[in-house]
């Protein structure tokens, strides 16, 4: 193109289109990191087998009927990456009807149903009425079942009474389960009025819809309790709310319903076509990892009781703070370390320098922080530094401001073991780029019109050779990421790294998920970061594109 | 010649020193680690015992003296008079934690009897640490050629072929760098608790190949466009003759370079991981240390078997610079262009 290397936009519009170019780069990494993060959550041995011990149980109706519970819980009935079948609560009931014909599984289709309770009614009293009389006698015995779960008045005369009477008796009790008859019903139950529990109890699971929607809706903690209470009685899973429990405890009831919901909702619901069609990416193990990993939500830990988001959010700080100091304190000193050495290059001292940083990169990060810890924590020399926690006391104990100073107290020691290889990465970075630049035509020009060393090296060099290090700084983060586990296992951190550690040892694998994907996220941002500042430091890089643009 | 020049000639010959030095030092483990059954068991190399002569009895490990280590031996022959053998020079086994038939449960310092201490199980701490050489170097080795052959194939393929191939390769290499590697090898291990020496090493192998892949695409990419490749191709030669016999071995050298770099780190992450208590079941460097984390009084379980990992790390790494060094002199200052991995 005509427009030269500037282009139509000149630098300020070069340099968005480059950062939008970036930034929509992003995207398919983020999708593979999905990809690789759906893949070990496929490794995850306690969700294939089942959970606790299904495999290894006799397989009678209830135990298949308890693995699939908690097939359905993780997801493991869907298919993989396409649901071509899916399934809803119409679906669900004529496949158990059907299944009733099969002696194989009669028995497990008996069960089906009678535990879908009120979603099954419909088609039960239709089944009757359609069948044979002699095949009638094992649907009558699961509506007189449904109709005692759900306390039906005269429940058992109308399912061994003659079937036109059954029919008349369906044709009014159907209008209970209206929409709008459902939502009053469960309106009056949150309300607290007496008597709405029975009434939502004979509307049973059809009621399930509307609790849940009530219970994410109301922020009133007494409306909550009694929705939990209700769903638990219909469902069997009892997971109570208590107004007066700890703040992490209520969400993690309301984030274990958010769970049990997701995989339910297809037993409780029709789905429209729409959902349907939608249903067929969405619907299946990786649309609900995929849906999971977009809203953060990595749901429950096991051994902690809280949401595993909350937590990893609670010691992610840590993790970042420190590693943001080992980052800052390794930057501070390795430029001007590196421009010493470049500018003395080829003397022994630089030598020795380049030799000794070498070593210390060679170092194993374990063995230093448990050396610090031996020669300078007290045990085989002067005990100078604390080496666990980060805190001596409660935060309460400690008098005005000096609970800043222990926590820069006990950060000595560990930020020092995540920062002296990133040193030596870093300053043997900054001399070869410092060499490299000393030697251009421009630095001779500067020295040339008389400019004092100091102002050369330090300002017309230094420009230049700390472009490298720019880059460098997206690299460091995965690095430091993986040193942190070690060094915050070693002093004793409440951060990701020693998370990590407890989760694997408590087999917590949604802790787990949440940490590798967090922690590929925080490396995918900060290496985008470091590929703008890029942009922005080195003007030769939207130059060149500008002008590959333009040809 | 100038005095710079002497200096630049004696800076040289310094770094080739120091170069020469590594090599040596990683011979040397190697040789430990393939003697290792004959510099530390706890049976003898040659033993003549009731009449029989046995031949390498550490290696073949003859029913006739199961019961038997070297102290019950010293013992019996002291006692009969008759018979002699040649120990190893340190007479423990790695896993041996009865010599003699007495049992101590508490890590003990360097003494007489063991040189370097004991565990807190009463191994002997010289002798894991001879046969935890073995471990090391295998675990670089294999785990290394793992990656390198992944990344060999998948870079030389993406840099050769161009077009969707490499935006599929690079998209993977994008997406596995964005990993802290030890991080995830340790969530994997958690995940399928791959104990065994050879699950390690794979684990290794399966998540280092985007940094060797990366490198191999822009050498492959850059060699392509170099006028002797055209010649090759105005020849008619075969793309994989090309690939194979033009392209590649060129591409070769910074390969070299990355795998001799890179056995150091997989040394790191197999004693980081052994550390962290998700290593193999070996007699490895990283499992003394975590021993030592029961009681950290028991400063000796840390210091020997972290030297060691140290002096092989080091030694791997002045070797691959040494390499870059002969490879490319004018880039001597530049670094592992892959260290994060």
């Amino acid at each position: 193109m005509a427009a030269g290397p500037r282009g139509r936009f000149g630098r300020g519009g070069v340099l968005a289109r480059l950062v939008l170019r970036r930034f929509l780069l992003a995207i398919p990494t983020l999708f593979g990191i999905s990809l690789v993060t759906f893949a070990l959550v496929n490794l995850a041995p306690g969700e294939t087998t089942g959970g606790s011990g299904g495999a290894g149980l006799r397989s009678t109706a209830v135990t298949r009927e308890a693995a699939e519970n908690v097939r359905r819980t993780y997801g493991l009935d869907l298919p993989v990456f396409l649901n071509f079948d899916v399934s809803d609560r119409g679906k669900r009931v004529r496949r158990s009807l059907r299944d009733l014909d099969q002696p194989a599984t009669s028995a497990l289709a008996e069960r089906r149903l009678v535990a879908a309770t009120t979603l099954a009614l419909d088609e039960v009293v239709a089944a009757l009425v359609r069948a044979e009389p002699s095949k009638r006698r094992v649907l009558r015995r699961i509506l007189a079942q449904i109709l005692l779960v759900i306390g039906e008045p005269g429940g058992r005369a109308v399912a061994q009474g003659p079937v036109d009477a059954m029919q008349r008796w369906w044709q009014g009790r159907r209008g209970t389960f209206r929409p709008a008859v459902v939502r009053a019903a469960v309106q009056r139950l949150a309300a607290g009025e007496p008597g709405a529990d029975r009434a939502v109890r004979r509307i049973h699971r059809r009621a399930v819809p509307d609790l849940i929607a009530r219970l994410f809706a109301t922020d009133v903690p007494g409306e909550r309790a009694r929705l939990t209470q209700a769903l638990s009685d219909i469902t069997g899973h009892v997971v109570l709310y208590d107004p007066r429990a700890p703040r992490a405890e209520r969400r993690s009831v309301l984030g274990q319903w958010r769970d049990w919901w997701r995989a339910e909702e297809t037993v409780h619901r029709d789905l429209s076509g729409w959902e349907r069609f939608l249903g067929t990416f969405t619907r299946t193990r990786y649309g609900r990892w995929l849906g999971r990993l977009s809203r953060g939500d990595f749901g429950e830990s096991v051994y902690f009781k809280q949401r595993a988001a909350d937590i990893i959010a609670e010691r992610l700080p840590v993790t970042l703070a420190l590693n943001l100091a080992a980052l800052v304190l390794a930057y501070l000193l390795s430029v001007p370390l590196g421009v010493w050495s470049a500018v003395n290059r080829g003397r022994w001292l630089d030598r020795a320098v380049t030799t000794g940083l070498f070593v210390l990169y060679s170092l194993p990060t374990f063995w230093v922080a448990l050396m610090v810890i031996i020669f300078l924590g007290g045990i085989e020399g002067p005990d100078l530094f604390p080496t666990s926690g980060l805190y001596s006391f409660r935060p309460q104990d400690y008098p005005a401001g000096s609970s800043l100073l222990d926590l820069l107290w006990h950060s000595v020691l560990p930020v020092f073991c995540l920062s002296y290889a990133a040193l030596a990465v870093v300053s043997r970075y900054q001399r070869a780029g410092m060499v490299e630049v000393l030697d251009q035509d421009y630095i001779r020009t500067a020295r040339a019109k008389g400019l004092g060393e100091t102002r050369v090296v330090w300002k017309h060099g230094l420009r230049n050779g700390i472009i490298p290090l720019v880059n460098l700084l997206g690299l460091q983060i995965p690095y430091l990421l993986s040193g942190s586990v070690i060094v915050e296992t070693i002093f004793d951190i409440p951060g990701l790294g020693s998370l990590t550690l407890l989760a694997i040892q408590q087999r917590d694998t949604n802790v787990l998920m949440g940490v590798i994907s967090i922690t590929a996220l925080v490396t995918m941002a900060g290496l985008l970061l470091a590929d703008l500042l890029m942009v922005w430091a080195d003007p030769r890089i939207s130059l060149e594109r500008s002008s590959e643009a333009g040809s | 010649m100038s005095k710079s020049g002497w200096a630049s000639v004696f800076g040289r010959l310094r770094r080739q020193r120091l170069t020469m030095a590594a090599t040596g030092l990683v011979a040397l483990l190697l040789a430990t680690a393939l003697g290792a059954d004959c510099l530390a068991s706890d049976l003898p190399i040659v033993l003549s015992y009731k009449g029989d002569l046995h031949i390498l009895p550490n290696l073949r490990r003859p029913g006739g003296l199961r019961h038997h280590d070297n102290h019950t031996l010293r013992r019996d022959l002291a006692s009969t008079g008759s018979g002699w053998a040649v120990y190893p020079l340190i007479p423990y086994g790695p896993n041996q934690t009865q010599p003699g038939g007495a049992l101590d449960l508490n890590a003990r310092p360097g003494s007489g009897e063991h040189l370097l201490g004991t565990d807190d199980v009463g191994r002997d701490v010289a002798a894991q640490l001879v046969h935890g050489a073995r471990v090391a170097l295998l675990v670089g080795f294999v785990a290394v050629l793992i990656y390198v052959v992944i990344g060999l194939v998948l870079g030389a393929l993406a840099g050769y072929l161009r077009g969707p191939v490499d935006h599929l390769v690079s998209w993977g290499v994008a997406v596995m760098l964005t990993f802290p590697t030890f991080l995830l090898i340790l969530v994997i291990q958690g995940l399928v608790s791959a104990q065994s020496l050879w699950g390690v090493m794979v684990v290794i192998g399966l998540t280092g190949w985007a940094g060797v892949s990366r490198l191999v695409r822009g050498e492959v990419l850059r060699i392509r466009a170099l006028p002797y490749v055209e010649a090759a191709r105005g020849l008619g030669a075969s793309h994989v003759r090309i690939l194979v016999h033009h392209v590649l071995p060129n591409a070769l050298g910074p390969v070299a370079v990355a795998a001799t770099f890179g056995m150091a780190s997989a040394i790191l992450v197999e004693t980081g991981l052994s550390f962290l208590g998700f290593g193999p079941d070996a007699p490895s460097w990283g499992r003394l240390i975590a021993a030592a984390q029961v009681n950290r009084t028991s400063w000796w379980l840390t210091v020997f078997p972290g030297l060691a990992i140290f002096v092989t790390v080091l030694s791997y790494n002045f070797l691959a610079e040494g390499l870059q060094d002969a490879l490319d002199p004018h880039h001597r200052a530049r670094l592992p262009r892959d260290w994060t991995d």
